[in-house]
């Protein structure tokens, strides 16, 4: 009991606080961005799980009402005093009030994204036109350059007139490269999820970092993408003209922080990337973390409240 | 994103936007005729007509007994609403703008110059 107990809360704790900062920590020479996006998701989910299981936990823990719920099957209150009793009942009422005002703050923003999405959406469909060559793409008239993706089941991906004269033939492929990556890899539903945990836990540092860091990461995944398709020369040309970003998901606010540094750091990757390659042993240690960082707070949480429901 | 140019509301809005003022169902239906495979109701393009003007994307007149449409905004106005909508969420978005400034003609450099000098003033003002 007072084991599973440790076990979830520091998990919980490693997770949430020391996770980002140490995933962090790790230089982009060391660990291919597609890699460190899974240890990052999967940080992030631990993170959310350890969370959500702690107040449970703490919720149907004796002698509060929520265990009330289990004793209700046991028959087993008389056992605690009242004094007792009244505090749990109290700390019950702050914690059920402090989750739900995290949560009507959270849930609206993820609303107002789908709403946000799906009117430009509409938008684009009363406005653009379709690609003559490439069918997945819709073609927006405007001067300034820009590529973006779109998660939609057809033409996901749009490319305005200005980005279509900046780029050359092979430039444009390897910069739907790039986008169909994005769209492939579902890195609108993970951008999406990052925001959703960012309103709902704002103050752990692995949440914050994740939120810094993670759009950079999935960048250079997608980038890596398309250079193996097309060469990194001509995919850094092309990003050189225009900037690629995986479209208004609504979950990437103006506030995201990194400006022009990220372009920077992106082309400088691609040019050096060709030296150092990540070792195959940073690879399996990453997996191995990914996977212990979901598990364990989900045994723990599951053990520790089975433990609960044993005791009266 | 299916049926792009099969899209009814699609056709219309090209159709308004093309037209010179305000046209009535049966004006703009003869026009969505012109070039058609099979030829439209008077019912379902009304019915098209009026949804799209429920959006706010059409506006109507009255004129006479009937209504007359026309498009609330102009094409442009959508497509820079798009843009903006994309610039704002891309993390670096002033970078984009900077390379665009230095990529366009010197003539058009000259005009967008005037545009913003204008909108200065007006925010000063």
């Amino acid at each position: 009991m007072i084991f599973s107990l440790l076990a979830l809360i520091a998990s919980a704790v490693l997770l949430g606080c020391l996770a980002g900062p140490v995933l962090d920590r790790f230089r982009r020479s060391a660990i291919a961005p597609g890699t460190a996006v899974v240890c990052w998701v999967a940080a992030l989910a631990g993170t959310v799980i350890a969370g959500s299981a702690v107040v449970v936990v703490a919720l149907i823990s004796p002698p509060g009402p929520g265990h009330g719920l289990l004793e209700w099957l046991r028959d087993c209150l008389p056992h605690h005093g009242n004094l007792a009793i009244t505090m749990a009942a109290i700390a019950t009422l702050v914690l059920v009030t402090a989750c739900c005002l995290r949560l009507a703050s959270g849930l609206p923003r993820l609303g107002r994204a789908v709403r946000h999405r799906r009117r430009h959406r509409e938008m684009l469909r009363l406005v653009a036109r379709e690609h003559g060559r490439h069918a997945d793409v819709l073609v927006l008239d405007h001067p300034v350059p820009v590529a973006y993706s779109l998660p939609a089941r057809q033409r996901g991906i749009v490319v305005s007139t200005g980005a279509q004269e900046a780029l050359t033939d092979a430039e444009l492929g390897a910069v739907l490269a790039h986008e169909r990556a994005h769209l492939r890899l579902r890195h609108h539903a993970l951008l999406l999820m990052l925001d959703l945990a960012h309103s709902l836990l704002p103050w752990l540092p692995t949440v914050r970092r994740a939120k810094s860091r993670l759009p950079l990461l999935l960048e250079m995944a997608a980038d890596d993408a398309a250079a193996n398709a097309h060469g990194s020369r001509i995919l850094v040309d092309a990003l050189c003209r225009l900037s690629t970003a995986p479209g208004p998901a609504g979950a990437l606010g103006a506030g995201g922080g990194h400006g022009a540094g990220a372009l920077v750091e992106r082309v400088l990757r691609l040019e050096t990337s060709g030296a150092v390659k990540p070792r195959r042993s940073v690879r399996i240690a990453a997996c191995a973390f990914a996977a212990s960082a979901v598990t364990a707070p989900l045994l723990a949480g599951a053990v520790a409240i089975v433990d609960l429901s044993r005791v009266c | 994103m299916a049926g792009l140019a099969g899209s009814l509301e699609r056709s219309v809005m090209d159709v308004l936007w093309a037209a010179p003022g305000p046209l009535r169902v049966r004006e703009l239906l003869a026009r969505l005729n012109e070039n058609a495979d099979k030829a439209l109701a008077y019912n379902t393009v009304q019915t098209v007509a009026e949804r799209l003007a429920q959006k706010g994307l059409l506006q109507r007149t009255q004129d006479g007994l009937a209504f007359r449409y026309s498009p609330t905004r102009a094409r442009e106005e959508y497509a820079v609403e798009l843009m903006l909508d994309v610039l704002t969420d891309a993390p670096d978005h002033g970078a984009i703008l900077a390379r665009f400034a230095e990529s366009v003609p010197p003539e058009d450099a000259r005009h967008l110059l005037d545009v913003l000098r204008r909108r200065a003033s007006d925010d000063w003002a």
